[in-house]
């Protein structure tokens, strides 16, 4: 509810200018953020409501090592669950556009460090390249994501 | 989970333009809001989110900090409504802004923390907030004098002036905020008003010691 300022409250006449101040002050700070300010908010009250999936792109035709390490950095990224994105298709019973939940994977991921030392440089690279939270870069893959990890292989 | 265009059931001329909602109007928004209609969020931030920045500004000089302060209270209040924390029927704005002066005393004693000792006026406590900035830069110097006014004020002076004219509640809503009779928060708004017209009127003049340059 916005409530302009009123006289109702028996504001004496002598004060009248300083609330005038105070007022166009407050009119002031309520107009200063940005364009897209609330745009910015809406996005940041989505993520935090409702984690967008990450999509993890892997090359085709070689699938575990790449989906196992896809899915722990989902999992630290706190996402609720990853879409496998082959942008060739791909042998095997992952295709794209596929959803898997965390849940499904958790298991797989287990033993996911055996994956990691082949990977870390990718993943600094990733972070190089794409600095800010997991889940951010993951979400939107891109050439140059898929570029960084067909290299690494 | 949000739902894109989940229609908020609310008529047209309450939507469109409409500054000002009853509390059962917003009621009926954060119902909406806890059920995942995106509409009722943009409803939301479009009512608050301005006059939750201003508030923050008030106390927090640099304006990116006040954007991140204000996100923070809106991320703050979608987790709450979306784990069904929000249990104050019809006292939105008393707990939306008290989540609000939260963040900014949590930010201000971060400041605090990280400020510098040898340099004193970057950061000055006042009624348990801080600037971390000299005060607006730029700005015109009555909008500078009228800022170091507020600053000067004791803190409870402060508060009902900041909740009446950054963040636009209404003396009732401030009395209920604050679970203070009505008629106090009248005298202290008049207070507050006198001693910021003093204070500009005769603006203290530092003492050589103050401000070294």
């Amino acid at each position: 509810m916005t409530n302009a300022p009123n006289h109702d409250e028996s504001l004496p006449p002598d004060l009248e200018a300083i609330e005038a101040s105070l007022a166009a002050e407050g009119e002031r700070l309520r107009t200063e953020p940005s364009t897209g300010f609330e745009d910015r908010l809406f996005e940041a009250c989505r993520e935090a409501v409702n984690p967008a999936p990450a999509l993890i792109p892997f090359p085709a035709g070689n699938t575990s090592g790449p989906l196992r390490l896809a899915a722990a950095i989902a999992i630290l990224a706190g996402a609720s669950a990853f879409v496998v994105w082959t942008p060739g298709g791909g042998p095997g019973p992952m295709q794209p556009g596929d959803a898997l939940s965390i849940e499904e994977l958790r298991e797989d991921v287990d033993d996911f460090l055996v994956f990691t030392a082949g990977w870390e440089s990718a993943g600094a690279a990733v972070e190089r390249e794409r600095p800010g939270p997991a889940s951010q870069f993951w979400a939107e893959p891109n050439e140059d994501t898929l570029l960084i990890l067909e290299d690494t292989l | 989970m949000w739902a894109v265009n989940q229609p908020t059931h609310n008529p047209p001329d309450q939507d469109a333009g409409d500054a000002a909602r009853s509390e059962p109007q917003i009621d009926r928004i954060l119902r909406s809001a806890q059920g995942g209609s995106e509409d009722a969020w943009r409803q939301i931030l479009e009512q608050y989110s301005r006059r939750v920045y201003a508030m923050v500004r008030s106390r927090l000089s640099r304006p990116d900090l006040a954007e991140e302060v204000t996100q923070d209270v809106f991320v703050t209040v979608a987790t709450k409504l979306a784990e069904g924390a929000y249990s104050e029927r019809g006292r939105f704005e008393s707990w939306l802004f008290r989540i609000t002066m939260n963040r900014v005393r949590d930010e201000a004693r971060r400041l605090a923390r990280h400020a510098q000792p040898t340099d004193p006026f970057q950061i000055t406590e006042s009624a348990g907030t801080s600037h971390d900035a000299p005060a607006d830069e730029g700005a015109d110097p009555q909008t500078v004098a009228l800022r170091e006014a507020i600053d000067s004020l004791g803190p409870e002076d402060r508060l009902i002036v900041e909740l009446r004219h950054m963040a636009q509640m209404s003396f009732k809503q401030i009395a209920a905020h604050l679970d203070t009779p009505l008629g106090t928060i009248l005298a202290r708004h008049h207070r507050a008003l006198r001693k910021l017209r003093t204070i500009l009127e005769h603006p203290p003049t530092p003492s050589p010691t103050e401000h070294p340059s």
